[in-house]
C-alpha cells in the first residue's frame, strides 16, 4: 500500500499520495473527510479512500495507514471511433496524457514515478465507442494500454451509458456475370485488455453495469454466385448475377456488399443492405432472366446479436446449363473482450441490466491478440 | 400468400430502418423473428403507403422463402408416401407431397410406355 502500514505516518507521507488538502499551505487532515458523494462519470466515491472518515467524524493519522490514491481516466466525456480518431483508443496513453480525475481532487495526475508502491485505476466508459473498419478481428475499438506501473490496480467500469462496439464486416459482393459471389468480410472487436496481470502486482477486473453494453463486431454475409443459362431453342441465353451480402452488425456498421455486375439477358443481383450498430443487414437478391428457369444467388444476411444471428453464405446460382458461379463464404466474427497474450488475466462482472455478446464473456473465451 | 412486415426501429441518424418479416399465416409471431437493416433511400418514398410497403417487401421478400424453407413440419405432414401404381385404393390414409411452383400453369404430363419389339 501507498501510505505506510506501520511505523510512523507523516502529514508529507498523505500528502504525497493524495495531494495536500490544504490550497493554503500547510495540511489539514480534516480536510481530506468527504462531505459528500464526488462524482466523476458513473462512478461515485463516498470516500477518498476505504476507511477514511467522512462528514464530521473525527480524523486521525493512523486511519490515513494503508491507503492509495485512486483516479478515474475519463472516457465519459466524450464518445469516439476509431474510424474517426486513434488518439483516444489506449487508457495508458490518456492517463501519462492527464485525462484523469483524481479522487478527492488533491492533486493533478499521478505520473509513472508518483506510484508509490500502487494506485487504483478506474477507467470509465460511458459514452459510446466503435472501432474501425478492419478484416483485422484482433483490431480494437479501446485498449487498456500494456505498460502500466506495478501494482496497478485496475478497474474496468462500464457505465450505465457505455457502449462499446467491434466494427461489422462487410458483405461480400456479388458476383461479375455466372461468376462467383464475393466472400463475406470479418467483424473485429470491442474492448482489448493488454495490461500484464501476472506479474509486477498488477490486476484487472471488468464491471458491466445496468445498461452497459459491449459488442463484438460481426461478420458479413456472402455474395451471390451468378448463373449462365443456353437454352437449345432459344435465342436468349441469359447470364444473371448474384446479390451482394448484408453487412454484419458493429460499429462503424457493416456495409452492404456491393450489386452484381454483368447481366446479359437478364438482372443483375442487388446490393446487400447495411448493417446498424445491433441490427444485421440483409443480402441483396439474386439476378432474374429474361426467359427461362436460372437465378442469380441471393446474397448471405450478415449476422446480428441473439439466437438465429448468424451470417449466411451466399447462395449459388441455379438452374444454368451452362455454369453456376457458387456462393461467397461468410466472414469471421470479431469478439467482446480480448487479451494481449496469457499474462494479461482479467476478471469479468456483469450487473443485471449489463451486456457483454461475444467471445470473452465468460473470460475463458478470449481471443488472444490485441491490436 | 399475404405476406406482412413491422418496422421495429427508426434511424433517423443513420437513415435506416429495421424491419421484420413474415408470413400472415406463419406459425409465429412476427416479433419472433429476426429483423434487417434497410437504407430508406433504397426504398420509394415519394409516392404513397403502398408503393412504399412493397418496395421494403421487395427486399424482405427473400427473408420469407427462406423462412417457409427452413420451417420444420409436423411429424404428421412429414411422412411423405412413395406409391408406384395408380389405385387409388392404396392412396387412402397416405400423405403425398407436390412442389406448389408445378400447380401454377403446368402439371406433368407423363407419357405413355412404348416397347419396342426388336422381332418385327
Amino acid at each position: 500500500m501507498t501510505t505506510p502500514t506501520s511505523g510512523t505516518i507523516s502529514a508529507t507521507d498523505i500528502i504525497n499520495e493524495f495531494g495536500n488538502s490544504n490550497s493554503n499551505g500547510g495540511m489539514s487532515l480534516g480536510a481530506y473527510r468527504f462531505q459528500s458523494n464526488q462524482t466523476i462519470g458513473s462512478l461515485s466515491f463516498s470516500t477518498l479512500d476505504n476507511g477514511v472518515p467522512t462528514g464530521s467524524d473525527s480524523i486521525s493519522y493512523s486511519q490515513m495507514r494503508n491507503k492509495k490514491l485512486s483516479f478515474v481516466v475519463d472516457y465519459h466525456s466524450f464518445s469516439a471511433d476509431r474510424d474517426n480518431s486513434t488518439a483516444h483508443i489506449d487508457a495508458q496513453v490518456r492517463w501519462q496524457q492527464g485525462n484523469t480525475t483524481q479522487v478527492g481532487n488533491f492533486k493533478g495526475t499521478p505520473a509513472a514515478g508518483d506510484w508509490n508502491g500502487g494506485k487504483r485505476v478506474y477507467i470509465n466508459y460511458n459514452s459510446t465507442f466503435g472501432g474501425v473498419t478492419n478484416n483485422t478481428q484482433s483490431v480494437v475499438a479501446l485498449r487498456t494500454g500494456q505498460f502500466w506501473p506495478d501494482n496497478t490496480e485496475m478497474f474496468i467500469e462500464v457505465g450505465g451509458s457505455g457502449k462499446i462496439f467491434g466494427a461489422g464486416g462487410r458483405g461480400g459482393n456479388g458476383c461479375n456475370g455466372n461468376g462467383e459471389g464475393g466472400d463475406g468480410l470479418n467483424g473485429n472487436s470491442a474492448l482489448g485488455i493488454d495490461i500484464t496481470t501476472t506479474s509486477g502486482n498488477k490486476s484487472c477486473a471488468i464491471n458491466v453495469r445496468n445498461g452497459g453494453y459491449i459488442q463484438c463486431g460481426f461478420e458479413g454475409g456472402g455474395g451471390g454466385g451468378g448463373s449462365y443459362d443456353d437454352p437449345s431453342k432459344s435465342q436468349t441465353d441469359p447470364v444473371v448475377s448474384g446479390g451482394g451480402g448484408g453487412g454484419g452488425a458493429g460499429r462503424p456498421v457493416g456495409a452492404g456488399g456491393n450489386a452484381g455486375t454483368g447481366a446479359q439477358k437478364g438482372s443483375n443481383g442487388a446490393a446487400g443492405t447495411n448493417a446498424t450498430n445491433t441490427a444485421r443487414g440483409l443480402g441483396g437478391g439474386g439476378g432474374d432472366p429474361d426467359e427461362g428457369g436460372s437465378e442469380g444467388g441471393d446474397g448471405g444476411n450478415g449476422a446480428q446479436p441473439g439466437a438465429g444471428g448468424n451470417a449466411e453464405a451466399g447462395e449459388a446460382g441455379s438452374g444454368g446449363n451452362q455454369s453456376n458461379g457458387a456462393g461467397g463464404l461468410i466472414g469471421a466474427r470479431g469478439a467482446a473482450i480480448r487479451k494481449r497474450d496469457a499474462s494479461c488475466v482479467y476478471t469479468l462482472n456483469i450487473d443485471s441490466g449489463g451486456q457483454v455478446i461475444g467471445d470473452g464473456n465468460p473470460v475463458n473465451t478470449a481471443p488472444l491478440g490485441v491490436n | 400468400m399475404k405476406l406482412i412486415l413491422k418496422v421495429v426501429e427508426y434511424l433517423e441518424d443513420t437513415q435506416q430502418i429495421v424491419v421484420k418479416f413474415c408470413r400472415k399465416n406463419a406459425p409465429k409471431s412476427i416479433d419472433e423473428y429476426l429483423g434487417g437493416a434497410i437504407e430508406i433511400e433504397r426504398l420509394e418514398t415519394s409516392y404513397d403507403s403502398q408503393s412504399l410497403i412493397e418496395s421494403i417487401m421487395k427486399i424482405g421478400y427473400k427473408e420469407i422463402l427462406k423462412q417457409e424453407k427452413n420451417e420444420i413440419p409436423l411429424t404428421d405432414n412429414a411422412d411423405i408416401a412413395t406409391i408406384e401404381g395408380t389405385d387409388l385404393r392404396d392412396y387412402v390414409g397416405k400423405v403425398f407431397e407436390c412442389d406448389s411452383d408445378m400447380m401454377k400453369d403446368r402439371v406433368t404430363r407423363r407419357m405413355k410406355k412404348i416397347i419396342i419389339d426388336d422381332d418385327i
